[in-house]
């Protein structure tokens, strides 16, 4: 700052100082006015979650709804809750949520490091066009091609086989594009230094490249991890098994045949919510740096 | 560091993978090396001599009750053995808790275990899928576990579509084959005959799951109101009357009342008993299996024109309801006629809550000219065409049709009617008969319409979304039949070509 | 060049080519059979009917018929009208709420994370939530407003009229209420990567805030908006999985909350049309080409012309 007004005439700078004190003097309004804003925003943001949890612990939800805005219910209990315990095998949809998020985030992230790492540092025939290839799958959605995606997996027999959920996400354009982004930025000479020393590719890619991957591979982990544990569509096709579901299609299900029985929904919707919730807060920093990340990149 | 980072994450891709493997289900285990019993064989093969060639010599006893066995075993065969996959809708899963009584209800493997009691040698695995509307309900799944040949037994609400698309088994040969077949359904076996490719006239499946859709009104609010209770067999004009009188401040109590009710994600049911008391049909089945039907005619018109004039008796948001109002069966219900109320809502709970049956009154559904009217709800169960193991499915399927402990299993764990005679659903819940409108529940379904073929295909979907429209007003009644006529004839036309 | 020679330099190239080859190897492996395998086929599909469980060639026929098809007319303007209500609010309120929070001195973090809360939650658990959010009788929304005197209330997904106070409304309200966080996220990272000495110029050539908003932050902040814009279209146009929790199979009420996805899902595995359904899936796939370049040329091309 001292640097831009050391150049400036003494009325330049006069004013600069006025410009700045004035500034000072309404930075404590502007602060109250921003959080009022932000505050009464993330009030909002909030009130459903809240209002799902005072309603599933309230023990005539499933019965009659009252009909005013409750925050804490007039009649508590973890009737619902026991009722969603008894009725859900909620262990076992974690789990195989778990596994299926797990698995299919770590491979995603591995294969698309690779092929970024291949693409940003590799000299090899071909490279444009296969490059154009990844970019290609970019273009196109998976509901284009989830119903031939559907009889391949009845075909090798992988319906209800959580195989299913993960095999087809393994890798992404998407990964491969961003890795490769991040990778090219990364200076040379440290990769010709490890080529010298005699180190494989593969040697340079684990041991060089990967370890200042950090950013984008914590951005991707975000990102595939939300898609996986989210994804509905086609969990509902290739898992018929109950004990196959995962959290969100076991929600998705229980919550629509439920018909009436608000608080038993309701308690089914927290139980899946809060652990999610757990890991969330306890990764904020990094999930909320990766998200920014996917957006600058892009 | 951060290979250790690395290594750990290896770590759980590797735990993970294993993980996996524990979670494929398991290939069920061989069935237990075979117990024969020489005093069974030998007994067969005195009795029967051409017959002894097909029985396979896999008679899977348990040791300890083959002293009992041998006497009941018929000797003329050896009972119908090895592993039959059922498909069941919206049982119970594990043992589990009544969600508005937290009643314990028994999980479906209770009904395992009642079965193998009486059948030792046929293992019975069922799947056990939701019930629920759309891509997560029952028809997704039943489509593509028919088509990957998953189970041999169904509960199928949708038989007559698959029995017309060749994938069932007639069961015609297995019922005159059968000494033991007992007709313990009445009519209701004969609505499950239908056109198959070949041969038109199949016996697709038998009753299995019961239920019935009839009125409901609340006593206290009519009495509030000072209206006259509802009659056995209400007529539209004198529901209307009623609904109009109740709608507005309760004389009593000062709160809004509503008159009428509809559930809006199913106005469809509701809609063919209003349409069928004004003479209206959906159409007819053809002899080459096809469809005719007519959404466009005057008579449906006029009863879309009279529930479009009932939707300003019903609560608003009714379009959205995918159940019983709010409040139904406690002190806060503020509807006064409740139609289409369903076994599913009200059977357990009259049970269970002395006094409340008093109340929440039950009467016939609204009948047409004919003196039929409401839905026709029992589901049967039926045997896939590609069932490899046809003689115990049959086993498995007369039990779960027939079997006064499978249609009490089916009351205890999902309040449905038993659909085996008066007299038997009389032996398996004594309680029903002592009921206040016990008429009106065990007798609906002798009144019932004769079951939709389409009832779970395209033209249901189709009308279901023109009603929603003329009822938010997005369509007139005139022109949502039209494009109900319109889409149904498409999908006709479609289907037609398909099977050519 | 020397043409002997070509034959040893490409075999060298090739050779050194090979430990490349190897490390991409899987990803198109991976590619082939769960990216290209199923494109193709339902390209193929698209052009085959079933007649009697066998395939015949129809050629166009599926295509032609869907685009006289009412019900695909409409579920295509339900996803565009969908789509474009929420990009329009979502874009300009994660703008607003960034730079509130780029702002902010106090606990800027405690808000990324309450903001961004819905988006980490399945969005089947926020939409069964909203569902009853929504129940015109004793919904969360109507209770409130009903103690706000608002008189009548609104009927939302009980109303599929063309309004603000009906099912598609709340679909939207549903789909910002979930994407916000991030939208927001990527618009502050977005802010702040923009260069300080660049505000610090325009205060000394006298700009005031308005002025330094528009000449500065929104022109910088142009790559963000068409990241966002193109993401979010596709998104919008693949919209399942809430809308279908919503409202059931025909995204009832009268079929307002029907989307092209949802269409297709009930062709292939309702009415068991998995040929018109694939159709279906192409022309999804050509429409969300048509956008992402229509949107790649409308917003680039300031860009683009500079460059060139």
């Amino acid at each position: 700052m001292s640097d831009l007004t050391l150049s400036k005439t003494t009325a330049e700078r006069a004013t600069l100082a006025n410009f700045f004190r004035s500034h000072r003097r309404s930075t404590q309004f502007k602060q109250i006015v921003i959080l009022l804003i932000l505050g009464i925003g993330a009030f909002l943001m909030i009130m459903p979650f809240e209002w799902m949890l005072a309603t599933s612990f309230s023990r005539s939800a499933n019965i009659a709804m009252p009909r005013v805005v409750r925050f804490f219910p007039a009649d508590p209990s973890l009737f619902n809750y026991q009722v969603a315990i008894t009725n859900l095998p909620l262990p076992r949809l974690y789990l195989n949520s778990f596994i299926v998020t797990a698995v299919a985030t770590v491979g995603y992230l591995f294969f698309s490091a690779l092929t970024g790492y291949a693409f940003a540092k590799g000299r090899f025939v071909g490279k444009s066009i296969l490059f154009l290839i990844i970019l290609m799958t970019l273009m196109i959605p998976f509901e284009v091609r989830m119903i031939p995606l559907y009889f391949l997996i009845k075909e090798m027999g992988l319906r209800n086989n959580l195989l299913a959920l993960i095999l087809p996400f393994l890798a992404g354009g998407f990964g491969v594009f961003l890795m490769r982004q991040y990778i090219s930025t990364i200076p040379d000479d440290l990769v010709d230094a490890a080529r010298v020393d005699g180190a494989s590719e593969f040697t340079i890619f684990w041991r060089v490249i990967l370890p200042l991957c950090g950013p984008p591979l914590a951005a991707l982990a975000v990102l595939s991890a939300l898609w996986r544990w989210n994804d509905l569509i086609w969990p509902l096709l290739a898992i018929s098994d109950r004990n196959m579901y995962t959290v969100t299609l076991g929600l998705a299900v229980a919550g629509r045949s439920q018909g009436t029985y608000t608080g038993s929904a309701l308690a089914n919707a927290a139980l899946a919510i809060i652990p999610i919730t757990i890991v969330y807060l306890l990764l904020q920093r990094y999930i909320i740096r990766g998200i920014a990340m996917t957006g600058l990149k892009g | 560091m951060k290979s250790r980072i690395w290594l750990s994450f290896a770590a759980l891709l590797i735990a993970s993978f294993v993980l996996i493997q524990c979670g494929t289900p398991a290939t069920p285990p061989p069935p237990a090396p075979p117990v024969i019993q020489t005093v069974v064989v030998q007994q067969t093969v005195v009795n029967t001599v051409k017959e002894t060639v097909a029985v396979p010599q896999t008679v899977a006893v348990p040791q300890t009750v083959v002293a009992e066995k041998t006497v009941v075993v018929e000797p003329t065969k050896a009972p119908p053995s090895g592993v039959v996959k059922v498909l069941l809708i919206g049982k119970p899963d594990e043992d589990s808790i009544d969600q508005v009584t937290g009643k314990p209800v028994p999980g479906v493997q209770q009904l395992k275990k009642m079965f193998e009691e009486k059948y030792p040698t046929i293992d019975m695995q069922i799947i056990n899928i939701p019930w629920g509307s759309g891509a997560t309900g029952y028809g997704p799944k039943t489509e593509t576990m028919i088509q990957a040949q998953e189970a041999c037994v169904y509960h199928m609400p949708g038989a007559f579509d698959y029995g017309r698309r060749g994938y069932l088994q007639n069961l015609d040969d297995f019922i005159k084959n059968d000494p033991d077949f007992k007709n313990v359904w009445g009519d209701n076996l004969a609505q499950w005959r239908g056109w198959g490719p070949g041969n038109p006239d199949n016996q697709w499946g038998l009753p299995y799951s019961g239920g019935n859709r009839v009125i409901h009104y609340d006593a206290k609010l009519f009495e509030d109101w000072g209206v006259e209770p509802l009659s056995l067999h209400p007529t539209l004009q004198e529901i209307e009357e009623k609904a109009a009188k109740m709608t507005g401040k309760n004389p009593k109590t000062g709160e809004q009342n509503y008159g009428y009710w509809y559930q809006g994600k199913y106005i469809n049911w509701q809609f063919q008993v209003i349409a069928h008391a004004f003479g209206a049909t959906w159409g007819k089945v053809n002899d080459d299996g096809t469809w005719t039907i007519n959404w466009n005619t005057p008579e449906y018109l006029k009863a879309l024109e009279w529930l479009v004039k009932m939707n300003k008796y019903a609560p608003p948001g009714a379009l959205a309801a995918d159940a019983m109002p709010d409040g139904f069966l406690t002190d806060q219900n503020v509807v006064a006629i409740i139609p289409e109320g369903e076994t599913g809502y009200y059977l357990q709970p009259f049970v269970s809550t002395p006094g409340l049956d008093k109340r929440f009154r039950t009467v016939y559904n609204i009948q047409g000219p004919d003196g039929k009217g409401g839905l026709f709800i029992a589901d049967p169960i039926t045997m896939a065409a590609s069932c490899p193991n046809k003689d115990a499915a049959w086993v498995v399927m007369k039990w779960l049709a027939g079997s006064v402990e499978s249609q009490k299993y089916n009351f205890d764990s999902g309040g449905n009617l038993p659909v085996i005679d008066a007299k038997l659903t009389m032996e398996a819940i004594p309680e029903l008969g002592k009921l206040t409108d016990a008429q009106a529940i065990l007798d609906q379904n002798a009144h019932a319409e004769k079951r939709y073929p389409w009832a779970s295909s395209q033209p249901r979907f189709s009308l279901q979304t023109a009603i929603e429209a003329a009822l938010a007003g997005t369509l007139t009644p005139q022109q949502a039949l039209e494009q109900a006529q319109k889409e149904t004839d498409d999908w006709l036309k479609q289907q037609q070509q398909a099977s050519q | 060049m020397n043409l002997s020679g070509l034959p040893n330099e490409m075999r060298k190239q090739l050779r050194d080519s090979l430990i490349w080859y190897a490390l991409i190897a899987p990803t198109f492996i991976l590619f082939a059979i769960f990216v290209a395998y199923p494109t193709i086929e339902t390209f193929r599909l698209s052009l085959y009917r079933e007649v009697a469980t066998k395939q015949e060639f129809v050629g166009l026929a599926h295509y032609a018929r869907l685009l006289g098809d009412q019900i695909f007319r409409s579920a295509l303007l339900n996803t565009a009208l969908l789509g474009a209500a929420f990009l329009l609010i979502v874009i300009p309120l994660g703008l607003v709420l960034a730079s509130l929070l780029n702002n902010l001195k106090y606990a800027p973090n405690f808000f990324k994370v309450v903001y961004f809360l819905p988006q980490i939650t399945s969005s089947v658990a926020i939409a069964l939530i909203f569902g009853y959010v929504f129940q015109p009788n004793w919904g969360l929304l109507n209770n409130g407003l009903r103690a706000l005197g608002v008189d009548p209330l609104p009927l939302w997904l009980a109303d599929p009229n063309y309004n603000l106070t009906g099912s598609r409304a709340a679909a939207t309200i549903l789909a910002v209420y979930v994407a916000l966080g991030y939208y927001m996220l990527v618009t502050l990272a977005g802010l702040q990567a923009i260069p300080q000495e660049l505000y610090d110029a325009a205060v000394v050539d006298g700009a005031n805030f308005w002025q330094a908003w528009w000449y500065i932050t929104i022109p910088n902040l142009r790559p963000t908006f068409v990241f966002l814009i193109i993401t979010g279209s596709i998104e919008a146009l693949s919209r399942f999985g809430d809308l279908y929790t919503l409202g059931g199979p025909g995204g009832s009420p009268a079929r307002s909350l029907q989307t092209i996805v949802m269409y297709l899902y009930q062709t292939a595995f309702e009415s068991n049309d998995f040929n018109l359904a694939s159709a279906t899936a192409v022309l999804l796939f050509l429409i969300m080409l048509a956008v992402t370049i229509f949107n790649f040329r409308a917003l680039l091309q300031r860009e683009f012309s500079r460059r060139d």
